[in-house]
């Protein structure tokens, strides 16, 4: 049985994951998709309904019946040979995407997760719907491209923007990230440039503390962040050196709510974010279906790598 | 563009990327485009920062096929020396670490012939 890692070159979590599937005893065959098709090839034929073949690496071969737990990490896009003219590189990655992709994500192994739920997780206005059909209470939102309306909205309480798909790009030379915004008076005077997209903005909700719940398969951890300056309060990403951790017990109904949730997206791993109000009651942000987990296992010491290496040495068994 | 190209970057709701939706390769060449005027700026972008210089790279590494880690110049395995756990500032965001942005980005795959975000 053998363990496959879907990761980039250069990730810690990754590595730790190496190491704790081979102290389970596992074999592991960890891949970047980004190394076809200079360093990895494929080569599978359908027998009796099922792709029978290989992945070889420059190292390792992994016959693709064995895989029996996959774990979709950070895999990188095909880099394709430099002399291609545009139309032919593009091509080539439609035809990986789908003969390789096509391949990897027919197997018959446990996911985590499958890319397919990771796209269907990945738009936040269907999560808090879920969200809200599940349970938990989300904030008052507004996703609209008309200046008129995030006004009105606006006028209504304090109010948030935030993006909801990748909240960085690469401008001018570097990387440049966005957090979540109060909207001041100038920020809604000045609305050039509303109309050219949808914009989610959010009602404030008051919090005492925030939380990110981490769920690996049946097991929830729950993980109090504190923030240590007015950046990281209105969002801790901002400001990591300055917040403070704590393990807590989110409400059982919230737990159950999570799990629900989990379930409804066929989702094995994630990270849910939560603002924790004043009155202990739990606001569901947003769940990321890649969210990181490391640096919270190194500050609470809750062995995630481990929960998650667990899951992936039991595979679909 | 072809046609056939011109089908996935019009594709309004579920790109043809996300049914296998893959990262933004490491070392990518980061986009050198000015930010357009604010009269054409999209307003989500206004709070858009420049990644704060304190996060740490790593500068020497390799990726061990054989060990199936990313090691040092001398061959030690990064989670051994001096990369130490997992920390939210180390390395960048989204360039295969934890970042300053927690989460991965995977819907990367271009689907039409331009530069990436």
């Amino acid at each position: 049985m053998t363990v496959l890692i879907l990761a980039r070159d250069l990730d810690a979590n990754a590595d730790e994951m190496v190491s704790a599937l081979y102290e389970r005893g596992m074999t592991v065959c960890r891949v970047n998709t980004a190394w076809f098709p200079a360093q990895l090839s494929l080569s599978a034929a359908l027998r009796r309904g099922r792709w029978s073949g290989h992945l070889r690496t420059p190292a390792h071969t992994v016959e693709l019946e064995d895989i029996h737990a996959v774990w979709y990490r950070s895999p990188e896009a095909y880099q394709m040979p430099a002399e291609l003219s545009p139309v032919e590189r593009h091509h080539c990655i439609r035809e990986a995407k789908y003969g390789l992709g096509g391949v990897v994500s027919s197997l018959p192994a446990l996911w985590v997760n499958h890319p397919s739920r990771l796209a269907d997780a990945a738009y936040k206005p269907v999560q808090l719907v879920r969200a809200h059909e599940y349970g938990l209470s989300v904030p008052e939102t507004l996703i609209t491209n008309e200046p008129g309306s995030v006004r009105s909205f606006a006028a209504d309480g304090r109010t948030i923007t935030k993006l909801m798909g990748a909240n960085t790009i690469s401008e001018e030379g570097h990387r440049k990230l966005s957090w979540t915004r109060v909207l001041g008076q100038h920020d809604l005077d000045d609305l050039r440039g509303f109309e050219v997209s949808t914009h989610m903005v959010q009602r404030w909700v008051p919090k005492s503390s925030e939380a990110r719940v981490v769920v690996i398969d049946d097991r929830l951890t729950a993980v109090k962040i504190l923030s240590g300056s007015p950046a990281s309060y209105i969002d801790w990403r901002s400001d990591y050196p300055v917040l403070t951790y704590e393990l807590i017990e989110p409400p059982v109904h919230v737990a159950h709510s999570i799990h629900a949730l989990m379930r409804s997206f066929d989702l094995v791993y994630g990270a849910l974010d939560f603002v924790v109000t004043p009155d202990d009651e739990w606001v569901f942000l947003e769940l990321n279906a890649g969210g990181q987990y490391g640096w919270l296992e190194a500050k609470t010491g809750v062995p995630l790598t481990g929960y998650l290496a667990d899951v992936l040495t039991k595979g679909n068994q | 563009m072809t046609t056939a190209l011109a089908r996935f970057a019009e594709d309004p709701v579920a790109s043809d990327s996300a049914q296998f939706p893959l990262a933004r390769p490491m070392g990518t060449p980061d986009n050198t485009d000015a930010p357009s005027p604010d009269t054409v700026r999209p307003w989500g972008l206004r709070g858009m920062k420049a990644l704060p210089s304190t996060a740490q790279r790593i500068t020497t590494w390799r990726y061990d096929h054989a060990r199936q880690v990313a090691v040092d110049g001398d061959g030690t395995p990064l989670n051994e020396t001096r990369m130490g756990p997992p920390t939210a500032n180390k390395v960048t965001s989204n360039d295969g670490d934890e970042g300053p942005s927690e989460d991965f980005t995977y819907d990367f795959v271009p689907d039409a012939p331009f530069s990436p975000a």
